[in-house]
Formats: C-alpha cells, sequence, structure tokens
C-alpha cells in the first residue's frame, strides 16, 4: 500500500516550469512595489496634511495681524498681488525641525522686521533683515497678500471696505500637489 | 483491478524522463530571484516603517499645537468681557489681558545638551475678567455719601464694600474669599481708574456691608510684590502721563466705584513637576489643565496702539517681547494700549529614531539644538481681543 502511494506521486504532482515561476514572481513583485508606492503616498499625504494645516494657520496669523489696523491707516492701502512677491505686501516665515527656531519676518508701516524665536527661550527681534539660508530640515512659507478697496461681495459693492487676501505657499518641499492656502476677509 | 492498473501505470512514469519538477540549478535560480526581491521589499517597508512613525508623530504634535493655540485664541477673544452686569453697571474696563515675559533665555532656562526646562524659558499670558459666580461690590465710605470727599485709600489694606439690590451680602460674602484677587475701579473724569490686590482673609459682615483685608498697595496704585498682583496688572507700572492719563490710582469712593472679583484664565508652562516634560498649562480657578505636553517654547508678544493727540489712531508696527521695558515697540506694562498679541508655541517630539529630512530620507537624525533624537515644530498665531482698545 505504502509502496504504491509513494509511487503515484511524481505523476500527480508535475511541478512548475521556469517560465511558471518566473511569471509568478513577477506578479508578485508588481503587488511589492504597489505596497511600497502606496506606503511611500501614505506618508507623502500626511506631510501634506500637516502642511497645509500650518500653512491655514499662518494665513490665518497674517490676516488678524493685518486686520489690527484701524481704517485708513496705510498698511491697509489697497496693493498687493498673489502673484508675486509685492515689497510691503509679501512676508515668509521658517519653521526648523533641526534648531526648532521660528523665524518670521513681517513687513509693517514700510520696513520688516525679523522674529526668531527659539528653544531656549530667546526672541530676537532684529529690524530690517530678512530670513536666514534656507537648510532641508527648514519648512519656508511664502505669504502674499492682496489689499482691494470697496470690495463686491455677494454682488453688493461695500464701499469704505478693504478685502484682505492671503496666500500661503509652501516653497521649498517639492510635493504633489503644491502646498497652498488662501483666505480672505473684509475688513469694514 | 482498477488499482492495479494505476499502479502498473506509476511505474511506468517513472521510468521515463522526469516530466516537471525543478532541476537544481531551476531551483537555485528561483530562490535567488525570490530572495532578491524579498530582500528589497523587505528593506522598503522598514525604510518606510521609520518615516511613517516620524510623520505619525510630527502628526501628533501638529495636532497638539494646533489644539493648544486655538484654545487660547477662544478665551483670548473674549478677554476683557462680562464687566458689565444687568442692574450693578461696572464702567467699561480696558485690561483684558496681561502678558509676563521672561527674557532670560539661553542658558539660563535650557541648559544645552540636556532635555531639562526650568520656568525662565516661558512667558505668562493671563485672560482677565470678572468671576460670573461673584458679583461686584461697591465701594462704602461711611456715612456712605456718594463723592469723593474722604475717599477710601488701598493703601490701608482694609474697605467696605456694600452689596446693591439684588446682590445681597451673603453673596459677597461667599464670592470674596481669602486668596481672592480683587480689580479695584474708579470711575475718574477722565477715564477708569484702577489698582488691584489679594484677600488676605475671607470677607467679614459689617452691619449691611461686607469689610475686606487685602495686601496693601503703593500710594499711586501700583504693587511692588506679585504676591498682591498676580496677573502683572500694576507691576512696576510707570505711567507716562504724556502718552495716556493715569489708568492707576488708590483712591476709591462710595457711589461710583467698585470692587470686583476676577477670574482669570491663565496660561503658563509646568516645569516644576517634570523638567523633561514641560507641560503647557491653563489654569482656572486655580484648577490646573495640562492642553499640550513637550512644550519647549511659549512666548507672548504684542503690539500697542499708537496714541495720537490722546486719541488711538494706529497700531505699534512690531511686536514687543518685552512688556516691562520702556523703549518701543515696547509698552511699560501698561496693558491697556494692548493692540494684537502674537503667541507662540514650540514643541518637540518624543525621542525616536527620525529620518533626517521632512519628506524622505533614511539616514538618522538629531537636531542641532540639542542634540537629542526629537524633532521640534513651532507654530504661532496672532490674535486681536476686540474689545480693547480703539472702541471698534
Amino acid at each position: 500500500m505504502e509502496t504504491s502511494q509513494s509511487l503515484r506521486k511524481p505523476r500527480a504532482q508535475r511541478g512548475f516550469t521556469l517560465i511558471e515561476t518566473m511569471v509568478a514572481i513577477l506578479v508578485l513583485t508588481i503587488g511589492l512595489v504597489g505596497t511600497a508606492a502606496l506606503m511611500s503616498q501614505s506618508v507623502n499625504m500626511g506631510a501634506h496634511a500637516r502642511f497645509v494645516s500650518t500653512a491655514a494657520l499662518l494665513a490665518s496669523e497674517k490676516m488678524e495681524d493685518l486686520d489690527r489696523f484701524p481704517d485708513n491707516d496705510p498698511n491697509l492701502n489697497p496693493g498687493g498681488s498673489l502673484g508675486a512677491d509685492v515689497a510691503g505686501y509679501s512676508d515668509s516665515v521658517q519653521i526648523s525641525s533641526d534648531n526648532g527656531n521660528l523665524n518670521e519676518t513681517t513687513t509693517a508701516n514700510g520696513t520688516t522686521t525679523l522674529y526668531t524665536q527659539q528653544p531656549d527661550g530667546t526672541v530676537v527681534v532684529t529690524p530690517g533683515a530678512g530670513l536666514p539660508a534656507t537648510t532641508p530640515d527648514m519648512l519656508t512659507f511664502d505669504r502674499r497678500w492682496l489689499i482691494t478697496a470697496n470690495p463686491t461681495v455677494g454682488g453688493q459693492v461695500i464701499t469704505g471696505a478693504v478685502q484682505i487676501t492671503v496666500l500661503v505657499t509652501l516653497t521649498n518641499q517639492t510635493l504633489k500637489p503644491a502646498v497652498t492656502f488662501q483666505t480672505s476677509l473684509v475688513h469694514p | 483491478m482498477l488499482f492495479a492498473k494505476k499502479n502498473s501505470h506509476a511505474k511506468t512514469s517513472l521510468r521515463v524522463a522526469r516530466s516537471g519538477g525543478f532541476t537544481l540549478i531551476e531551483l537555485m535560480i528561483a530562490m535567488t530571484v525570490f530572495m532578491v526581491i524579498g530582500a528589497a521589499a523587505m528593506s522598503l517597508f522598514k525604510q518606510h516603517a521609520a518615516l511613517f512613525n516620524d510623520q505619525q508623530y510630527q502628526i501628533g504634535l501638529n495636532v497638539s499645537l494646533r489644539n493648544a493655540l486655538s484654545q487660547m485664541e477662544a478665551d483670548v477673544v473674549n478677554a476683557g468681557t462680562g464687566w458689565y452686569n444687568a442692574s450693578n453697571s461696572v464702567s467699561s474696563w480696558p485690561i483684558g489681558i496681561t502678558i509676563i515675559n521672561n527674557t532670560l533665555g539661553g542658558v539660563a532656562c535650557h541648559a544645552a545638551g540636556s532635555a531639562t526646562y526650568n520656568a525662565a524659558c516661558f512667558d505668562t499670558l493671563n485672560i482677565i475678567a470678572p468671576d460670573p459666580t461673584t458679583p461686584p461690590g461697591q465701594v462704602y465710605v461711611a456715612p456712605g455719601t456718594g463723592g469723593c470727599a474722604t475717599p477710601a485709600l488701598t493703601t490701608s489694606g482694609a474697605m467696605v464694600i456694600a452689596p446693591i439690590a439684588p446682590t445681597t451680602a451673603a453673596q459677597l460674602l461667599a464670592g470674596f474669599t481669602s486668596g481672592s484677587q480683587v480689580v479695584f475701579i474708579h470711575v475718574g473724569t477722565s477715564g477708569t481708574l484702577m489698582t488691584t490686590a489679594v484677600l488676605t482673609q475671607n470677607a467679614s459682615a459689617v452691619g449691611a456691608n461686607v469689610s475686606l483685608a487685602y495686601g496693601a498697595t503703593n500710594a499711586n496704585g501700583t504693587n511692588t510684590s506679585a504676591a498682591n498682583d498676580r496677573l502683572n496688572l500694576t507691576l512696576t507700572a510707570n505711567v507716562d502721563p504724556a502718552l495716556v492719563s493715569t489708568t492707576l490710582t488708590d483712591s476709591f469712593c462710595s457711589g461710583t466705584d467698585w470692587v470686583v472679583k476676577v477670574a482669570p484664565i491663565q496660561y503658563s508652562v509646568a516645569t516644576a513637576i517634570d523638567p523633561t516634560g514641560p507641560t503647557l498649562v491653563r489654569t482656572e480657578n486655580g484648577i490646573e489643565n495640562p492642553i499640550a505636553s513637550q512644550i519647549i517654547g511659549f512666548k507672548v508678544g504684542a503690539t500697542t496702539v499708537v496714541l495720537n493727540g490722546g486719541v488711538a489712531s494706529s497700531s505699534s508696527a512690531a511686536y514687543c517681547y518685552n512688556s516691562g521695558s520702556t523703549t518701543s515697540p515696547c509698552y511699560d506694562n501698561q496693558f491697556d494700549q494692548v493692540r494684537s498679541i502674537r503667541i507662540s508655541v514650540i514643541g518637540r517630539t518624543p525621542p525616536k529614531q527620525y529620518s533626517n529630512s521632512n519628506v524622505y530620507s533614511p539616514t538618522s537624525f538629531t537636531n542641532s539644538f540639542d542634540g537629542q533624537p526629537y524633532k521640534i515644530q513651532a507654530l504661532s498665531i496672532i490674535v486681536n481681543p476686540r474689545n480693547l482698545s480703539m472702541n471698534d
């Protein structure tokens, strides 16, 4: 009985040919590469979401900063552009994960001020200075704002008000789609 | 019979050359190819696991910083509200927030190469509002006539306040307890004047009125000790009469002036319990709530109004991070002039193995700030407490 069974085996189990094996490996490879791509994408999407959330916060920060000026203040004179950096209507923020510094330039009354906040409790305020050189650990956000007088909201012209539109773009990371956030408010 | 047939067939096939299966060579080739692919796949997984964790921790930190900032934003925009009390109308009150800037920084607050912090690294933000459960009491000077012929002086450390209906003496007695921070408000002819003190005893009944005992203030309404002014309302305040009308006083009158118990919300960073885990805490009614852990930077800057002939006409361009300084754009602790505040928090991830850039790099990471394997993130917001200054 035992003999007859072992004798039967060779016929019942014809193995794969090399070609078949290669095809199987190819399929497996495609699967693994797909999974790896998925993982890489999930990591990038996590980063993307984080960057957009930061951009949104920085946009609202700028908007509040401009909103503190009263009507007819020179800082709310119509001007600026969302397509290009215009002096007096743009600034930048650097967030470093390495030395931990938060560098922010702001422009008001025609002068630029650099604020550097360090995790050792130091705040350095440097009038007239720009951002330090960007390193790979940094996120550099560019902020541009556009101020328009007498804006039209819902088809109605609001005379005497200005509209502030802020666009924040992450400039030093090559992510697709690009990290941008735009928001606006009407300052009565 | 059938069995026998099969058996004989099998025997036949054994004798013939192999009809399937691998040769050793084929097996080796297949295994090699498979191992190469497997190894590549494993290394990809290994790399991605680290990157994934890296992202998870940074996203977690981002969320925690954002939550903390939005909590502060909600509190700051409401700063100074609630001073109006239905029938007991208390005059408008200009101070909604106070800031205590720690300007030491550097080695004083954080030793290089260590993960520990002390309180000198951090600012404190106070959001000032009256205690919603304690009604204000009106200043009472015997025989209780209006006017200020004999003002009650806060330099004496004692004052009598009267309940004005519908407030009862029992409500005042219940609210003005030992340790309460109170604000004395004088409705002057050119604006509101004030000072502050901490009650040293529970309020006691004096006839129909209530007697308060508190730490005495200086003769100009300032306080010398933070123990008597925990909110930095009057500490070191050096009023510049050319800039604003005097905001501080020590004399308070019957009929117009009020004593209000303050229920501040305080944001500070606690390092006393665990210096390696600085925690941003929100303290309200003496109850500390941690709102973000591993906070290694908390700074509050402010802009002030620009006064033009005594009228607020604009806002200073730069933010000041040393409220006590008299050098522009700083404002000598005159918080009634604060126009907007900028709150920055810096946090750190758990110390883990991180990749070297924000997006894609497998090499391990140590930061250049203190050489630890954690990443640092900072965020900042600007808030305009709307009911402060400029009447808009």
